[in-house]
């Protein structure tokens, strides 16, 4: 994503650019991923905004409305308060997932034999499906017999509260896909030569501390951005653990963006506002992660 | 070149598998004509439907119902709408009457003639004078008058579990083996605190609480219909009564809970499983759970004696929430049902309609008057206990499409009346913010 | 590797670490504990640690009693068809943009990397219209067509393809041999790791993916494993050592597959992820 894998050297190498070749081969290899681009992807993207101006059902039937739908949404209550719970969820998520990924992974790389046995535990519920990640903390997280309550001897309502409820949410998500940034972090402080810290603890820089500030932290700095970024794309669509966690209660205080497209889509059968929020969200991706991924990149080049 | 004959193999078995799978779908094979059904009942409920259809297969050849089970409420009517626009329906649904001025005006269901019914053998003077009432009030308010818009099986209600040995132990328990002095609400109140003092009951009476607005509205509805209250007349919303009758009932349901008497705050499997394992004298919950009970103590998984009761009558009369489960036939956009297929799915719910006893096992009062008030629901126990009055206190839901299962009003119980048991809200704050959802849910 | 040195200071991270990483594990336990207790137990206060005497009763409740065979039965059928159609997909185009120069195959790559900033759920309302209208609703085909869309997975590929030596295609050439017949039986062999890589993380995500087959599938029978599951969790009469039954059997495949491949999946998540 922020890496654009460079051009090999080997397109430029003339035999190769100057071979023969039939186009009926390329269109054949090309013609099958491309149609599927094209037709799933694309042509939705696109749709998107043409149903936006329209009233249609689900079924995509209706007629052209101009500009009401939108500005519907700017006076709709509940859809400002999905944006607000979404991005409550990301502040909640997206820095402590990558900051946990980290630290977990620092104390990983120090580990011996233990560490394959460990990061097998800690990667464990990433493969998990969300509906099978979402009943077992349903479960533990029980108000009344939740294992979590009873040792902790709490008696919160973790997905009933609404001071909690986000939280929760966004601690089952932290729970579950930890182990993806893990694992990345891993693999970008096993890249790092053993004998920069070597060197350093040669200069007199004193303890774990200044090594992880002048070595560990600018070096793994392109993964810390990726992780950021790839968390910012997939956090913006949160619907799953919502749904399944709270349904966007207690009080719709959980609600959020794409689940209240869901609502509007499926539930209330209004499909063409239901894609002028879904437009409202793709610009709102669309501008936060270019933005941050040019103030990441600032960032990182020292 | 291993992974290569992996890669063909995986890719010839895919497609064969897909192309078989959509066969099998639509290939029509020569035996029984072929009737799908979707149904949301699951547990004690799922038992005795299958049982019935299963009967069905089995007694005659010409026709074969399978049928699939999808969650109660949200998802259920979201999909079936889902059907109804892809085309891909089944033949025949249960569906809640409740649900019907939401569902006529999605047009998502097939309107009924009472001349369909009957040549089906099922007129509409076969069956619970209550409910047909209702269906032909909502038909006249949304869809077209005179019609219905399902064939009704059952009316489920809310009633009152009670555990013999505990209400024992508190002195409540009458000669008869039934509660005693729990009339009237000081003195239900009462007994909930006798209870709590003088047993090791962790809560004097259960009901699933947290993330179930539809227990707590049957409470509260309860309770507010027994003082008198409607929320709606003619097919319009009205609300005046709330903050009066509708206060007095959330107040009551708070004092319960400030008082620790109920959970605030409980999860449905819980309510159920506290109660089985004789931790609570009361459960609140609906007819439906009566299954649960009968097996639990048939293979000796309960340690006491229990009853089932009518929902007392705690104020001015015993109007109890109550609701009817119906059998529908969706309204398909792309393929309307065939006249002969129509015909089968009479012959279906017919025959469900005259086993209905089996399905009052599930604790449902039958609709179909020759089964409620044949011999076999006389002597059903525990039914036998609450059904005769709990028949005559029905207080169906609210005519609009606000009010039902999976409907609006469910959000702002959810939203309001909920957060007043766990004392996030105050009991006026939160009528007035429910009673300003529903008003504008309604206008 | 770092050289460990054995300080008291050492062991007391590792302690923590391990530590860490059991507490991590142990809701996984707890819904294992859950599904082998009788419902009485679940609401046991001290909790039951460990089931006594573990019985299958809620396995077989919900093996009997919900369609979760057929769900198993979907679920393979789908992620199957998605993974072996992607590995084909993308592996020919990515093969046909790093190996034969057409004109035009820049900015088509660049096109399919602009596919990263699409996000796919703010899609799903016109995808369910497009297939709604192909008549694909509630159908193997209606869940599996929109996640053929993996541009990854040729960037991966064709990452791959850039830094297989010149000489290997042109040899063949000069014997004759098609571009098909080159890519699958010299580049596809040489590619095997990273292919088993991609498939099994395709199959992985497919396999876990919610969020379109719960839009596009109307009925109980063509549900997948994670939406089917979902279903049995219905008020009535339902108990927490059920709903962890069929959570345990729904995870158990993804589960047993990480198990087995455990380097094979870190490799192609961290590869699709968009480093090495």
């Amino acid at each position: 994503m922020t890496q654009v894998p460079e051009q090999t050297k080997a397109d430029r190498r003339p035999s190769r650019a100057g071979r023969r070749f039939s186009w009926r081969t390329v269109v054949v290899l090309i013609a099958p991923f491309t149609v599927v681009y094209l037709a799933f992807l694309v042509y939705p993207t696109v749709r998107v905004l043409m149903l936006s101006f329209t009233n249609s059902d689900i079924a995509g039937r209706g007629s052209f409305v101009g500009i009401a739908n939108y500005a519907h949404l700017l006076k709709d209550a509940l859809f400002w308060a999905s944006l607000w719970h979404t991005v409550y969820f990301i502040l909640l998520c997206v820095v402590p997932n990558t900051a946990v990924g980290l630290i977990f992974a620092l104390m990983i790389v120090r580990l011996g034999r233990l560490r394959s046995p460990v990061m097998a535990m800690l990667f464990l519920p990433y493969i998990l499906p969300v509906s099978v990640v979402t009943q077992i903390w349903l479960w533990v997280l029980d108000t009344n017999y939740g294992i979590f309550n009873y040792l902790t001897g709490t008696k919160l309502n973790w997905f009933q509260d609404p001071h909690w409820a986000m939280p929760a949410v966004a601690f089952v998500t932290i729970w579950w896909t930890v182990g993806f940034n893990i694992l990345l972090f891993v693999a970008g402080l096993q890249s790092i030569p053993q004998e920069y810290y070597e060197a350093a603890a040669l200069d007199g820089a004193s303890g774990g501390l200044q090594a992880f500030r002048y070595i560990t932290w600018p070096l793994v700095w392109p993964v810390t951005s990726l992780v950021l970024v790839l968390q910012l794309i997939a956090q913006w669509q949160i619907f799953n653990q919502v749904y399944l966690l709270t349904n966007g209660g207690p009080y719709n205080s959980t609600i959020v963006t794409i689940q209240y497209m869901y609502i509007q889509a499926f539930q209330l059968h209004h499909g063409g506002y239901a894609t002028t929020i879904s437009m409202a969200l793709f610009v709102l991706i669309l501008v936060s992660s270019l933005a941050q991924i040019r103030l990441l990149r600032f960032r990182g080049n020292p | 070149m291993n992974l290569k004959r992996c890669l063909a193999l995986g890719g010839t078995l895919v497609a064969a598998v897909v192309l078989l799978a959509s066969c099998g779908a639509s290939s029509a094979s020569k035996g029984p004509t072929e009737i799908t059904l979707w149904d949301f009942l699951s547990g004690g409920d799922g038992v005795r439907w299958t049982q019935i259809l299963d009967k069905f297969n089995s007694d005659q050849t010409a026709l074969h119902v399978t049928h699939t089970t999808l969650t109660w409420g949200d998802p259920f009517y979201t999909k079936v709408h889902t059907a109804v626009v892809a085309g891909e329906t089944p033949d025949v649904m249960t569906y809640h009457l409740s649900h019907f001025p939401a569902g006529i005006i999605a047009g998502d269901l097939r309107p009924f003639t009472q001349d369909e019914l009957n040549k089906a053998g099922l007129p509409l003077s076969d069956f619970n004078p209550i409910l047909v009432k209702q269906s032909l009030a909502i038909s006249q308010a949304y869809g077209i008058a005179n019609d219905v818009y399902g064939v009704p099986l059952d009316t489920h209600t809310s009633v009152l579990y009670y555990n013999k040995d505990l209400l024992k132990k508190a002195g409540l328990l009458g000669p008869d083996g039934t509660p005693q002095g729990i009339t009237g609400v000081a003195n239900f109140t009462a007994a909930l605190e006798k209870i709590k003092r003088s047993t090791d009951a962790q809560f004097a009476m259960v009901m699933s609480t947290a993330n179930d607005p539809a227990t707590v509205w049957r409470m509260w509805y309860t309770l507010f219909s027994q003082q008198g209250g409607t929320l709606a007349s003619g097919g319009k919303v009205t609300l005046d009564q709330v903050p009066t009758l509708g206060t007095t009932a959330l107040q009551t349901m708070v004092d319960w809970t400030t008082k620790g008497l109920i959970p605030a705050n409980f999860q449905y499997p819980a309510a159920v499983a506290l109660f089985l394992s004789g931790k609570a004298a009361f459960m609140f919950n609906g007819n439906w759970e009566v299954p649960t009970v009968v097996d639990a103590k048939a293979n000796g998984k309960l340690t006491f004696d229990y009853g089932v009761a009518a929902f007392p009558q705690l104020f001015d009369n015993q109007d109890t929430w109550a609701d009817s489960h119906n059998l529908a036939i969706p309204a398909n956009t792309k393929h309307k049902i065939s006249k002969k297929q129509f015909n089968n799915v009479m012959t279906l719910i017919n025959y469900i309609e005259k086993h209905a006893d089996i399905w009052a096992g599930g604790g449902h009062l039958p609709a179909y008057l020759p089964v409620l008030n044949g011999p076999a629901l006389a002597s059903m126990v525990p039914n036998n206990e609450y059904t005769p009055q709990a028949a005559k206190d029905v207080t169906l839901e609210p005519v609009s499409p606000v009010f039902g299962v999976g409907d609006p009003a469910y959000d702002a119980v959810g939203n309001f009346l909920t957060p007043a048991l766990t004392g996030q809200l105050t009991v006026q704050d939160a009528i007035s913010k429910f009673q300003a959802q529903l008003q504008s849910l309604g206008s | 590797m770092r050289r460990r040195r054995f300080s008291a200071s050492s062991a007391v991270v590792t302690a923590i670490t391990v530590a860490i990483a059991v507490v991590w594990v142990f809701p996984v336990y707890w819904a294992l504990n859950t599904s082998l207790s009788v419902d009485t137990q679940t609401v046991k206060i001290p909790p039951v640690w460990v089931p006594s005497p573990p019985i299958l009763d809620s396995f077989k409740y919900v093996i009997a009693n919900t369609a979760i065979i057929r769900w198993y039965f979907n679920s393979v059928v789908t992620s199957l068809a998605i993974d072996v159609l992607v590995l084909f997909l993308t592996m020919m185009c990515a093969y046909a943009l790093s190996q034969i120069a057409f004109r035009g195959r820049r900015a088509l790559f660049v096109f399919f990397l602009a596919g990263f900033m699409i996000p796919g759920a703010t899609n799903v309302v016109p995808l369910f219209m497009f297939l709604n209208r192909l008549n694909m609703v509630d159908t193997y085909l209606g869940v599996i067509l929109p996640q053929l869309v993996y541009p990854i997975a040729v960037v991966v590929y064709k990452q791959f393809f850039d830094q297989m030596p010149q000489e290997l295609g042109d040899a063949a050439r000069m014997d004759g041999a098609s571009d098909f017949r080159i890519l699958f039986t010299i580049f596809l062999p040489l590619n095997l790791g990273i292919t088993w890589a991609l498939a099994i993380v395709l199959f992985l995500f497919a396999w876990n993916n919610f969020f379109w087959p719960f839009i596009i599938i109307a009925s109980t029978p063509m549900m997948t494993i994670p939406v089917g599951i979902t279903q049995v969790q219905s008020w009535y009469g339902i108990a927490y050592p059920r709903i962890m039954a069929s959570a345990v059997l729904a995870a158990l495949p993804t589960a047993i597959l990480y198990l087995i491949f455990q380097r094979r999946v870190t490799q192609g998540v961290a590869i699709t992820a968009g480093i090495k």
